[in-house]
């Protein structure tokens, strides 16, 4: 009797982290929604690539598939590392050839819900069109989408595939959807720091929550970029990264004076593992990350007016980092529905 | 040891809550709120405190709050069938007499310069005036879609943001009102809401705290550069929507069934200036940061300063 009475008790300790994430074999399609957003990724997928499981997978294959580079060395998931949130832990990617990239690579989690623009410096519109960019980039795939199109349509397996998932073969505008599909798919609400915001107030520790408060304190104004729930308000901005001469970001796309250094707001999921930080990887821990935030950036003008001196204690800095932790989602980082097929 | 955390957590709500004047109403407070889930009341504005959450319920059964206004957090405003008059309303953010131009430096008129950097106010509450009666009115967006929850976001670094559409009945009116910022039942939503009020507005406020209503953000140069605030956030965020200011636009504003327009004038200048005048707020407690104190200063002072003008009449 008792041991049934603590069976049921462990049961539902775990019944509710076990509710909010797929089981390992779960469609990629049943997506958790995390806290902050009203709408699921399925409502808000464009009309014309509606999430289905067959585009999902599709792109999923396509995402660990090298025949998308020129010599079929590197495939995306060369640059965006699972067991690293989907981000690279090299300062700039090395694309074909050991090429050297220009940014550090973005992780990839929760861009379902972007709608300000990808890439650091928001030059896709949608996850559609960004697929695409990685590939023709002479610095990383370096395959011209023709030519991708071509290799994907010599298999029958793959035309196949694209048929099942989008009634009609292989081409730059299948090839984009499907990896977009499957990039939808990417979503992480399982962290510890997702417990707490469910209710759990026992899922954060006393340094993590004391962290939390900092970070949505007036004082940092953490939240003013990243926000309580999503951490990131989609928006670009100059956190005091740029540098004299440096990436102009977005103001190579727009010309403003304003927009020199501004880059997009990444959400901060998975941050403890998706090292180095800032478009420029410059930053290669979060203390480092911390510590240029505290002392109000690198002092360029442009620098946004809402970044300031913290003067925060070393205490607090442990304390903010302690927090960043709990946004560690291990089911995520190690689901094997995301893994390479 | 979870009590002093709480404590923490329902001081950092309570510095939030203050007394405000708005509506003309000079004078009414509402004393500064106390423990979470108090209320408080004072004067014939019977103000709350924190007060209670209002999630996205509503419908068609919604309660009719103030000025015929929805009292729930309605996601679908949708205009009434004899509303056949359309408006069209262009938004002119202006420094002085001069287009504000985001993104790039702006001459100012002491000869200091202006570089904007964040922009944004919301506006909802959307009514005509005629004869002293306020009429609610459908506010629509860009795609000529009734806003959802009846709210526009003015984003300077969005053009397509700088317009927006009245459905109302045609005629004459006197003017137009509206609040600037959101309704108390959005405020306060404890369900995450969708655009322009999710977190991509970048006006959301944590703790549940509701949302900004004004957010400035800027740099000066020049030998007043210290004189006006480089960051404003002016935010509710709890309390009726009193504490969003109304503001009240003389017209005439004319509503046809073949649309018609009007230019609304919103000087950032008079805002900037109404968030460094000089504000007893010794009778509220606000959190620590310049840029909350300036926001309390605007929103004192919003009204005196008539930042919102028509730039000419329209043709009746």
């Amino acid at each position: 009797m008792f041991q049934n009475r603590l069976l049921a008790f462990v049961l539902m300790m775990g019944f509710p982290v076990a509710c909010s994430s797929p089981a390992p074999d779960a469609p990629l399609t049943e997506i958790p929604l995390p806290a902050g957003f009203a709408e699921t990724v399925a409502q808000i997928a464009p009309k014309d690539n509606s999430l289905t499981e067959a585009r999902a997978q599709l792109g999923r294959r396509l995402f660990y598939d090298s025949r998308l580079s020129r010599d079929k060395s590197i495939s995306c998931s060369s640059c965006h590392l699972q067991k690293n949130g989907f981000a690279d832990p090299r300062p700039q990617s090395l694309g074909v050839e050991g090429r050297k990239g220009k940014r550090n690579a973005p992780h990839l989690a929760n861009l379902a819900w972007v709608a300000t623009g990808l890439f650091w410096d928001g030059r896709a519109k949608t996850l559609e069109e960004q697929a695409g960019k990685p590939i023709e980039d002479t610095l990383e795939m370096d395959l011209p989408m023709d030519q991708a199109v071509a290799r994907l349509a010599a298999d029958p397996k793959d035309v196949l595939e694209f048929q099942a998932a989008f009634g009609q073969g292989p081409n730059r505008d299948t090839l984009q959807k499907a990896l977009a599909s499957f990039m939808r798919t990417l979503v992480s609400a399982n962290s510890r720091y997702d417990a707490y915001m469910a209710g759990d107030r026992s899922a954060l520790d006393d340094a993590e929550q004391r962290g939390r408060e900092l970070f949505l304190s007036s004082r940092t104004g953490c939240f003013h970029c990243h926000g309580e729930q999503t951490t990131t308000n989609d928006g670009f901005f100059n956190n005091g990264s740029h540098v004299e001469g440096g990436d102009p970001g977005l103001q190579a796309l727009t010309g403003r004076t304003g927009d020199l250094g501004r880059f997009r707001v990444p959400n901060l999921r998975n941050v403890e593992v998706t090292a180095p930080y800032m478009h420029d990887g410059s930053l290669g821990t979060l203390q480092a990350v911390i510590e240029q935030y505290n002392k109000g950036g690198r002092g360029h003008p442009s620098t946004d007016p809402q970044i300031e001196v913290l003067n925060l204690s070393a205490q607090e800095q442990a304390d903010l980092i302690a927090f960043l932790k709990s946004l560690t989602d291990h089911k995520f980082l190690t689901d094997p529905r995301f893994a390479a097929p | 040891m979870r009590w002093p955390k709480l404590l923490t957590i329902g001081l950092f709500n309570v510095c939030f809550a203050f007394a405000a004047c708005s509506d003309g109403k000079t004078g009414e407070t509402t004393p500064v709120g106390g423990a979470a889930g108090s209320t408080a009341a004072s004067g014939g504005s019977g103000g709350s405190g924190r007060g209670t959450l209002v999630g996205l319920d509503g419908g068609p059964n919604a309660t009719v709050g103030e000025d015929g206004f929805s009292a729930a957090c309605e996601e679908s405003t949708n205009a009434p069938p004899n509303n056949s008059g359309r408006l069209s309303v262009n938004i002119q953010l202006l420094l002085g007499n001069n287009p504000l131009v985001f993104g790039e430096k702006n001459a100012m008129a002491d000869g200091d310069s202006y570089l904007p950097s964040n922009t944004r106010l919301f506006l909802s509450q959307i009514a005509l005036m005629k004869q002293g009666v306020r009429t609610p009115v459908t506010l629509l967006n860009a795609d000529n879609q009734p806003a959802r929850y009846g709210v526009h976001l003015v984003n300077a670094g969005d053009i397509a943001s700088l317009k927006f559409g009245i459905q109302a009945v045609p005629g004459t009116y006197d003017g137009l009102s509206f609040i600037v910022g959101i309704s108390e039942a959005c405020n306060t939503s404890s369900s995450p809401l969708k655009a322009p009020l999710d977190s991509a507005s970048q006006m959301k406020w944590p703790h549940s705290a509701g949302y900004l209503f004004v957010l400035l953000g800027g740099t000066f140069e020049g030998s007043n550069s210290a004189m006006l605030p480089k960051n404003v956030h002016m935010g509710s965020p709890f309390g009726p929507a009193r504490f969003a200011p109304k503001i009240s636009v003389p017209g005439p504003v004319v509503i046809a069934e073949n649309s018609t327009a009007i230019d609304l004038k919103i000087s950032i200048d008079k805002l900037l200036k109404a968030a460094a005048m000089p504000t007893d707020l010794s009778d509220v407690s606000l959190l620590p940061g310049e840029e909350i104190v300036a926001g309390e200063r605007l929103r004192r002072h919003l009204k005196e300063v008539e930042a919102f003008s028509f730039s000419a009449a329209q043709d009746p």
